[in-house]
C-alpha cells in the first residue's frame, strides 16, 4: 500500500516534470520569436532611448539613394546633415524621417545600422585600437531621389500620395507623401520656429487609411471571379441609380429616381479637411427623405455591358450589384485572403493595416463594394495589391533597404527580396491584368497610357464626404506589363476629382519617367 | 560512473569561475581608470563559491553538486548585473548571499532531522498567516504592494520565507491523506495565506502559491477531477479578480498593449521589451546597454537586463540553466527515502520552477506581467535567502538519497558475503 503511494506519486512528478519541461522550451521558442517578428520594430521605436542615447558616442552613417546621392550625413562638428536641394528634402522628407523620433522614416526604422548597432567584433576592434571617431554604417535605399523629386512636382500642392515599386522585387523606387516638411528644421518646428500643417509628419503612403473608391472594385471583382461561376459571360444592365429604402437599407429594384436631386440634397453638410488627417471618415451615400442611391458618377449609365467593360468604366451600377449577390462574408474573405485588414510587421516600415467591414444591410453592402462604406486603404497597400496582380498573384514584401556598408565602404549586408503571400492564383492574376489593361485602353484609364508600353490599371474616385459637392479623392493604381520594367504605381490626390482626370496622368508621367531612367 | 559526474561537476564549476573573472575583468576596465573593485569582488565571489563547494562536501560526498553550481552560477549572474548597475547594491547583495549560504547549510543539517519541521506544522501555519495579517496593518509599500516589514533599518519580504513554510506544511498534510477529505486543512491554509497576498496586492506570490498548492495536490492524491475543479477556481477567482480589481484590469491591458500606454502604466513592459529587441541574438555587450530605463531594472526585471547586454541566445541558456536545476531537483524527489522527503523535494522544485516561469514570462509579455523575483539572479535579500533555504533542504534530501542507496548497498555486500 505505501509503495504503491510512492509509487503513484513518482509516477505525478513525471509528469509535472514533463509539463516542466515543455513550459520552458515554449520561454525560449517565444523569446526567440518575439525577437525575431518584432525585434526590429521594438528597437527601432522613437521611445528607445538607447538609439538616441549612442548618438553622442558615435556619428550616424550616411543615408544615400540607390544611386549613392547622399541623402543624410554627420558633418564633422557632430551634427545630422540634409541633403543641399530643398525639393528634394521636402520630396523625400517622409522617407528620410528625422533624429528626434518625431517620424518612421529612415533615420529611424535603420538606426541600428546607421548608428552601429550591427557592428561586428571586428569593428569594435578595429575602432577600439583607431584614433579615429566612431562612425555608423551607411544605408543605402531603394528609392531613386530623382524620381521622388519629379513625382513630388507632379503633386503640385495636392495633398496625398505617390508610389512607385517593382513589382518583381518589392523595392520602393519612389514615396512621396504631401503635405511634407523638411528634415533640415525639424528641430524649429518642434520648438515652434516655423509652423507646419497639422498632419505633414504623417507619411500617407504608408499610414494614409484612405477611402479606396472604385480602385476597390479589383477586390469586388476578384471575388465574383471566384464565387461566380460564368460572370464573364453575363450581361449586366446599367440603367440608372440602385434605389435603397434609406431606413432599413433594403435594395428597391423596381423604384427610378432622378438622382441630379439626390446630389443637391447634402450641399448643406458641412465639411472640413484640414480636421480630417490622414484617415477618411467615410461618406453616406445620397439620400433624399426616403431613399437613399449609389449612382454613377454625373450619371453616366452605360446599359446593357459585360463584367470587363464595367470594370474598365468603373460602372457603380454593375459593381453594387455585384457585390450585394456574393454578400458581405465573400467580400470580407477575399479582402482579408488579399491581405486587407493584415497587421504589418515589415522591418523596412511601418506600414497601417488597411481595413474592411462586412455591411449588414443591402446598401451597406452594396457601398462597401464600390469602396466606400468603412473600407480603407493605405496607397502602399493599394500599390502591394496591384504589383501582386502585375506579378502573378505574389506579393512581394515592400522594401527600402538595399544595402548596408561600413565606414570604408565595405558592403555588410545586402537585403534580398522577399515574399509576402501568395494572394491569388495565377490564372484570376491574368484575368485581372486584362480587366485592367481594358481600363487604360479604352475605359477610364485612358491618360495612364503609354506609348510603346501596355499599362493597366483602375482608377478611383472616393466620396469622403456626405457633401456630394465637395470634390472626391483621385485615385490611379496600376502597372506596367513589361518584364523589363517591373513598374507598379499608385498615385492618390486629396480632392482633386476625378481619378481618370488627376491621378491617371500623373501616373503616366511617373511611369514614363521611370522607364527613361531605366527602372 | 560517478567518477564521470564529479569529473564534469567540478569542470563546471571552473567554467564557472572563468565566466565570473572574464566578466569582472571586463567590468573593471569600463571606465577611464582601472577599477580593482571589481577584481577584488570576483575574488570575494568565487572565494565564496569554492567555500560552499569545499563545505558542501564535506557534509557529504552525497550532496548535488550540479543544483549547487547552477545556482551559484545564476547567483554569478545576478551579482555581475548587479555590479554593472551599481557597486553599493553588488555589494549588499553579495552580503545577502553570504547570509542566504549560511541559511542553507543549516537547512542541510537540519533536513537531517526531517521529524522536526512534521512537528511545527501548525506553528508554521499560525506564524505565516499570523506575519502576513500584520502585514496588512503595518505593512511598507513598495512597488504597488504592500508585502515590506522594516525591522531595525532591514526590509524583509515575509511572503519570500512564507513560500518555504508551505512546503513543509503541503508536505506534512499530503503524506498523511488517507481519507479522503484529510487534505483540507492545507487547501484552507493556501486560500488564507493566497487571500492574504491578494490583499496586501502581491498578486506575484499570490499566483506562485495557488500554483504551487495545486501542482503539488495532483503530484500528491493523484485526483485529477478535484485538481481541475482547483484550477477553475483560480479561474474564475481570476477572472473575478479582474472586474473587482482596476489594477489587475490594468495589468492585462498593458500586457495586450503596452505602447497604448507607453507614458503611464505600459512604460515598464515596453522598456522591457525595447531592451530585449535592442540586445538582439548576442546582446550589446556588458555595459554597453541603457538599462537603468527599465523599472525594477536589478530586481523583476533583471532577465531583459541580461537579454539586452549578453543577447537572448545567453537569455535562452539562463532559461535553460533553471530547466536543469528543475530536472535535478526532481531526480531528487524521484530517489526520496520516503513520500514525505519526496514531496518536500518536490515542493521545493515547484517553487523555482513556477516562480522562474512566471517572472521571465512576464518579462518577455508571454503571460500578464505579476511582480515577483527571479530565483538567485534578482537582487533581493529575502529572496536570495529563501531561495538559499530551497537549495539546501533539496541537497539536504540529496544527501539522505546518497546514504540510503550506500546503506542498501552495504547490505546488500554483507548478504553476499
Amino acid at each position: 500500500m505505501k509503495k504503491e503511494r510512492k509509487d503513484s506519486t513518482r509516477n505525478h512528478i513525471k509528469a509535472m516534470l514533463a509539463l516542466f519541461c515543455v513550459m520552458f522550451i515554449v520561454l525560449s521558442v517565444y523569446l526567440g520569436y518575439i525577437v525575431n517578428v518584432y525585434g526590429n520594430r521594438w528597437f527601432s521605436s522613437p521611445y528607445n532611448t538607447r538609439v538616441a542615447n549612442r548618438k553622442g558616442t558615435i556619428a550616424a552613417g550616411m543615408l544615400l539613394d540607390r544611386n549613392g546621392v547622399r541623402l543624410a550625413y554627420t558633418s564633422s562638428d557632430g551634427k545630422r546633415k540634409y541633403v543641399d536641394v530643398k525639393s528634394l528634402r521636402r520630396s523625400m522628407s517622409h522617407v528620410i524621417g528625422d533624429t528626434y523620433g518625431q517620424t518612421f522614416g529612415a533615420e529611424s526604422m535603420f538606426a541600428k545600422y546607421l548608428l552601429g548597432f550591427d557592428s561586428r567584433l571586428s569593428d569594435e576592434f578595429e575602432q577600439l585600437i583607431g584614433t579615429q571617431q566612431k562612425v555608423g554604417s551607411s544605408v543605402l535605399l531603394t528609392v531613386d531621389s530623382e524620381l521622388c523629386e519629379y513625382a513630388y512636382g507632379l503633386m503640385d500642392d495636392y495633398w496625398g500620395a505617390v508610389v512607385l515599386m517593382n513589382y518583381k522585387t518589392g523595392e520602393i523606387l519612389a514615396s512621396v507623401s504631401q503635405p511634407t516638411f523638411d528634415p533640415k528644421y525639424m528641430e524649429d518646428y518642434l520648438n515652434g520656429e516655423k509652423e507646419l500643417a497639422a498632419s505633414a509628419m504623417v507619411n500617407r503612403v504608408t499610414m494614409g487609411r484612405y477611402t479606396p473608391g472604385s480602385t476597390f472594385k479589383i477586390v469586388t471583382m476578384i471575388a465574383a471571379l471566384r464565387y461566380l461561376p460564368g460572370i464573364e459571360n453575363r450581361t449586366f444592365n446599367c440603367d440608372g441609380a440602385l434605389v435603397f429604402d434609406k431606413k432599413t437599407g433594403k435594395y428597391l429594384p423596381n423604384i427610378h429616381v432622378d438622382d441630379e436631386e439626390f446630389a443637391a440634397a447634402s450641399e448643406n453638410i458641412k465639411y472640413d479637411r484640414e480636421q480630417e488627417g490622414a484617415e477618411d471618415v467615410g461618406a453616406e451615400p445620397a439620400a433624399s427623405e426616403l431613399y437613399s442611391i449609389v449612382r454613377d458618377s454625373h450619371s453616366e449609365y452605360h446599359g446593357e455591358i459585360d463584367i470587363y467593360t464595367a470594370f474598365a468604366k468603373s460602372c457603380n451600377n454593375t459593381f453594387a450589384k455585384l457585390a450585394m449577390e456574393l454578400g458581405p462574408a465573400r467580400l470580407a474573405t477575399v479582402a482579408k485572403d488579399l491581405g486587407i485588414g493584415d497587421e504589418f510587421l515589415f522591418n523596412d516600415m511601418l506600414l497601417y493595416s488597411s481595413s474592411f467591414e462586412k455591411g449588414s444591410t443591402d446598401l451597406e453592402v452594396a457601398w462597401s463594394g464600390i469602396g466606400q462604406y468603412k473600407d480603407l486603404m493605405t496607397p502602399m497597400q493599394t500599390c502591394m495589391l496591384t504589383a501582386a496582380i502585375a506579378n502573378g498573384g505574389v506579393m512581394m514584401e515592400p522594401r527600402l533597404l538595399s544595402r548596408v556598408a561600413d565606414g570604408n565602404n565595405r558592403v555588410k549586408l545586402t537585403a534580398g527580396s522577399r515574399v509576402y503571400k501568395t494572394v491569388l492564383p495565377a490564372a484570376e492574376s491574368e484575368i485581372m491584368q486584362n480587366a485592367m489593361f481594358g481600363t487604360v485602353n479604352n475605359g477610364t484609364g485612358r491618360k495612364a497610357a503609354l506609348d510603346n508600353y501596355q499599362v493597366g490599371g483602375k482608377t478611383g474616385s472616393a466620396e469622403v464626404s456626405s457633401n456630394k459637392s465637395v470634390k472626391t479623392h483621385s485615385w490611379f493604381t496600376g502597372f506596367v506589363a513589361d518584364d523589363e520594367h517591373p513598374l507598379a504605381v499608385t498615385v492618390i490626390l486629396e480632392q482633386a476629382g476625378g481619378g481618370a482626370s488627376a491621378a491617371a496622368p500623373l501616373a503616366g508621367q511617373l511611369l514614363k519617367k521611370a522607364i527613361k531612367l531605366g527602372y | 560512473m560517478n567518477r564521470v559526474r564529479q569529473l564534469s561537476a567540478a569542470g563546471l564549476l571552473g567554467l564557472v569561475m572563468i565566466f565570473e573573472l572574464a566578466a569582472f575583468a571586463l567590468l573593471s576596465l569600463r571606465d577611464e581608470s582601472f577599477d580593482y573593485k571589481a577584481l577584488a569582488f570576483a575574488g570575494g565571489l568565487i572565494a565564496v563559491l569554492l567555500l560552499q563547494y569545499i563545505i558542501i562536501l564535506w557534509i557529504s560526498k552525497y550532496a548535488d553538486r550540479f543544483i549547487l553550481v547552477i545556482a551559484n552560477l545564476l547567483a554569478g549572474i545576478g551579482m555581475i548585473v548587479q555590479y554593472r548597475l551599481s557597486y553599493e547594491v553588488a555589494f549588499k547583495q553579495l552580503v545577502w548571499f553570504g547570509i542566504g549560504i549560511v541559511a542553507m547549510i543549516a537547512c542541510v543539517l537540519l533536513m537531517r532531522a526531517p521529524k522536526f519541521f512534521r512537528t511545527m506544522d501548525i506553528p508554521l501555519m499560525a506564524l505565516s498567516v499570523a506575519v502576513l495579517g500584520v502585514l496588512l496593518v503595518v505593512g511598507t509599500e513598495n512597488g504597488g504592494a504592500k508585502n515590506w516589514i522594516k525591522l531595525g533599518g532591514i526590509s524583509i519580504q515575509p511572503s519570500e520565507f512564507v513560500k518555504v513554510a508551505l512546503v513543509f506544511v503541503m508536505a506534512n498534510h499530503f503524506t498523511k491523506v488517507k481519507k479522503t477529505w484529510d487534505w483540507l486543512p492545507s487547501a484552507i491554509f493556501a486560500i488564507i495565506v493566497a487571500g492574504l497576498l491578494v490583499a496586501e496586492r502581491d498578486l506575484g506570490a499570490a499566483l506562485l502559491i495557488c500554483g504551487t498548492y495545486l501542482i503539488m495536490f495532483y503530484t500528491a492524491t493523484g485526483k485529477i477531477g478535484t485538481t481541475l475543479v482547483g484550477l477553475g477556481a483560480g479561474a474564475v477567482g481570476a477572472v473575478a479578480s479582474y472586474y473587482v480589481f482596476d489594477h489587475v484590469k490594468a495589468r492585462v491591458a498593458i500586457w495586450l498593449n503596452p505602447w497604448a500606454t507607453y507614458s503611464t502604466s505600459g512604460y515598464q513592459i515596453a522598456q522591457g521589451l525595447m531592451a530585449i529587441a535592442s540586445g538582439g541574438l548576442w546582446g550589446l555587450g556588458l555595459t554597453k546597454g541603457l538599462p537603468k530605463s527599465i523599472p525594477a531594472y536589478n530586481t523583476d526585471y533583471i532577465f531583459a537586463v541580461i537579454c539586452e547586454e549578453f543577447g537572448i541566445v545567453f537569455g535562452i541558456a539562463v532559461i535553460a540553466l533553471y530547466l536543469v536545476f528543475i530536472i535535478r531537483g526532481a531526480l531528487i524527489a524521484l530517489n526520496a527515502r520516503n513520500r514525505y522527503l519526496m514531496l518536500v523535494a518536490f515542493g521545493c522544485t515547484v517553487l523555482i520552477t513556477l516562480q522562474s516561469f512566471i517572472i521571465i514570462a512576464g518579462v518577455i509579455k508571454l503571460i500578464p506581467l505579476t511582480g515577483i523575483t527571479m530565483p538567485f539572479v534578482s537582487y533581493g535579500g529575502s529572496s536570495m535567502i529563501a531561495c538559499m533555504m530551497l537549495l539546501g533542504i533539496l541537497e539536504g534530501i540529496s544527501i539522505q538519497n546518497g546514504e540510503m542507496l550506500q546503506d542498501a548497498m552495504y547490505e546488500a555486500g554483507e548478504e553476499n558475503a
